[in-house]
C-alpha cells in the first residue's frame, strides 16, 4: 500500500505543477480522483483489498489520470486556442468517467463488498487496462 | 464660386503641351480655376507631372483609351481604369493623390469592371463575403455537476484530511469578500501571502510584507495585510485559481479561517513546524462561476519560489527565492 500512497502523492504533484496548463475544472476533477484514491487508501481495511482493485488502483494512478492530463497539454500546445474547447470537454469527460470508476471502488470498500470490488477491479481491468493486442 | 466659360484658354492651360517649370505655377491662370481643377480630378498637382509622359487629353466623352479592361489596381481604387500606358517610376498605388493617372470619365463612374485578374476590393461590400454569417463569439458553457460538498449559510465546518474541499454556491462566490485570516494564540504571527491567475492567464502574487494589494493597484481584486488575506468576489469572473501561501520560517500552529459574506466559515487546523520559508494553505479555483476551495495540508514546504512553481504558477519572476518581482 505504501507505493500506491506513493504514487497519489505523485499525482498530486503533477496535478498541481500543472494547474497552470489545465483549465480549472480539471484540476478540481483530477484532484477528486486522488482524494477518493487517498480515501481507499486510508480505510481499516486497506490490507484486504482485492488484487484487481490494486492492480485499477495502480492504473488509474500511474497511467490513466496522467494520461489524461499529458495528452491535453500536449493538444492545446499542438493545435493552439482553437482546440481548447474541444480539448476541455474531452478532458472533462474522462476525469468524470475516471472519478465515477474510482468512486464506484470506494463506495464498495466502504461497505466491504468484497465481490463487487472483485467485479468491478475487472471491470476497470477490462475497460482501460492495456489489451493484449495493443501495439 | 462660379467657373467662367468664356475663357476656355485659360482652362486649357493648365495642361499645357509643355510643361511649365515645376516650381512656377502658371502666371496667368486664375488660383480659384487651378484648385478647382485639381479637385475635380482635370489636373494634377504642381510638380507631380511627368516631363517624359506624353500630354494626357482633355477628359471628353470620346474614347480615347482602350476599351479592354486595364490590370488591377489597387484595393482601394475608387476611379475607372487606368490608362494602359505604365507610369515609368511609380507603383501606381490608387491612395496617392499625385497620381498621374487622369480621373475616369463620368461614363465609368457606374459600377467599375471586375479586374481580369481576378483581384477583388477589400471594400466590396457585395458578393461571397455576407453570405456566411459571422459566428457568435459567445459559446455557451456546458454546465457540470462537480458532485463536491457545499457548505449553508452560518454553517462552521472543520477541512481536514478526509473533507478537504467546499465548493460555494454561486452567490457565496459573487457576494461581498473572501476572509482569509489566522487565529493564532497571543504573541503568535504569521504573514499571509496570494498568489493568484486572471481568467487572462496573468499571474501575479500579493504579499502583505510587499505590495498589500493586486493585481492592479488601482482596482485590486486581493489585499494582504495583518489581518489576511481578502478576495473582492465582485469580480470573481475576472479569476481563475488563488493559492493562499504562508510566508514563514515557522508555522505557529492555530487556525486559518475562511469566512464567507453569507457567514458560513471553514476551519483549517495549522501544524507547529518549521518551514523552508513557505507552506500552501489554500487552493481556490473558479469553475463556471463558483469557487471550489480546498484546503491543502500540504507535507511539503520549501521556498516561495518552489512553493508556487509546485502549484504551477510558473509565469512569476523573482529576485531570490523569496522576494518576487512585481
Amino acid at each position: 500500500m505504501s507505493a500506491l500512497r506513493k504514487q497519489t502523492q505523485a499525482l498530486v504533484l503533477e496535478i498541481n505543477a500543472s494547474a497552470g496548463d489545465l483549465p480549472p475544472i480539471a484540476v478540481v476533477l483530477a484532484r477528486a480522483v486522488t482524494d477518493t484514491v487517498a480515501s481507499v487508501l486510508d480505510s481499516p481495511e486497506v490490507d484486504r483489498l482485492d488484487i484487481g482493485v490494486r492492480v485499477a488502483v495502480h492504473a488509474v494512478l500511474t497511467d490513466y489520470v496522467p494520461g489524461s492530463i499529458r495528452s491535453y497539454i500536449g493538444a492545446v500546445r499542438a493545435a493552439g486556442d482553437p482546440a481548447v474547447h474541444a480539448a476541455t470537454a474531452a478532458v472533462v469527460d474522462q476525469l468524470t468517467t475516471l472519478r465515477a470508476s474510482v468512486g464506484d471502488l470506494a463506495a464498495a470498500s466502504n461497505e466491504r463488498d468484497l465481490q463487487a470490488l472483485q467485479v468491478h477491479g475487472r471491470f476497470l481491468e477490462d475497460k482501460f487496462g492495456g489489451s493484449e493486442l495493443d501495439l | 464660386m462660379t467657373t467662367r466659360t468664356d475663357l476656355p484658354y485659360l482652362r486649357r492651360r493648365v495642361r499645357p503641351a509643355t510643361a511649365p517649370p515645376a516650381t512656377a505655377p502658371p502666371a496667368t491662370a486664375p488660383a480659384g480655376t487651378a484648385v478647382a481643377d485639381f479637385l475635380s480630378g482635370r489636373s494634377v498637382r504642381p510638380g507631380r507631372q511627368n516631363p517624359a509622359r506624353p500630354p494626357t487629353p482633355a477628359p471628353t466623352p470620346e474614347p480615347t483609351r482602350p476599351a479592354a479592361a486595364p490590370p488591377a489596381v489597387g484595393s482601394l481604387d475608387l476611379g475607372g481604369p487606368a490608362e494602359s500606358a505604365p507610369a515609368p517610376a511609380r507603383s501606381g498605388t490608387s491612395l496617392d493623390l499625385g497620381s498621374e493617372q487622369p480621373a475616369a470619365p463620368p461614363t465609368s463612374r457606374s459600377v467599375p469592371a471586375p479586374a481580369p485578374g481576378g483581384a477583388s476590393t477589400s471594400l466590396d461590400l457585395s458578393g461571397g463575403a455576407s453570405a456566411a454569417a459571422p459566428a457568435s463569439r459567445h459559446v455557451r458553457e456546458q454546465s457540470y455537476d462537480l458532485r463536491l460538498p457545499t457548505i449553508t449559510e452560518h454553517e462552521r465546518r472543520v477541512l481536514s484530511a478526509t473533507d478537504r474541499v467546499v465548493h460555494l454556491t454561486r452567490m457565496q462566490s459573487a457576494v461581498g469578500r473572501l476572509r482569509i485570516e489566522p487565529a493564532l494564540g497571543a504573541g503568535e504571527h504569521l504573514d499571509l501571502g496570494c498568489v493568484l491567475e486572471t481568467a487572462d492567464r496573468q499571474e501575479s502574487i500579493v504579499l502583505g510584507t510587499l505590495n498589500r494589494q493586486g493585481p492592479d493597484p488601482r482596482r485590486p481584486m486581493v489585499r494582504c495585510g495583518g489581518q489576511g488575506v481578502e478576495i473582492d468576489l465582485r469580480r470573481i469572473h475576472s479569476l481563475s485559481r488563488v493559492l493562499v501561501v504562508a510566508v514563514t520560517p515557522r508555522l505557529p500552529g492555530g487556525t486559518l479561517v475562511v469566512t464567507t459574506y453569507g457567514g458560513s466559515r471553514m476551519e483549517i487546523t495549522l501544524p507547529a513546524t518549521a518551514t523552508l520559508g513557505a507552506q500552501a494553505l489554500l487552493t481556490a479555483y473558479v469553475v463556471q462561476g463558483r469557487l471550489v476551495l480546498r484546503a491543502e495540508l500540504d507535507p511539503f514546504s520549501g521556498t516561495l519560489q518552489q512553493v508556487c512553481g509546485a502549484y504551477g504558477y510558473t509565469d512569476l519572476t523573482w529576485r531570490d527565492p523569496a522576494t518576487p518581482l512585481v
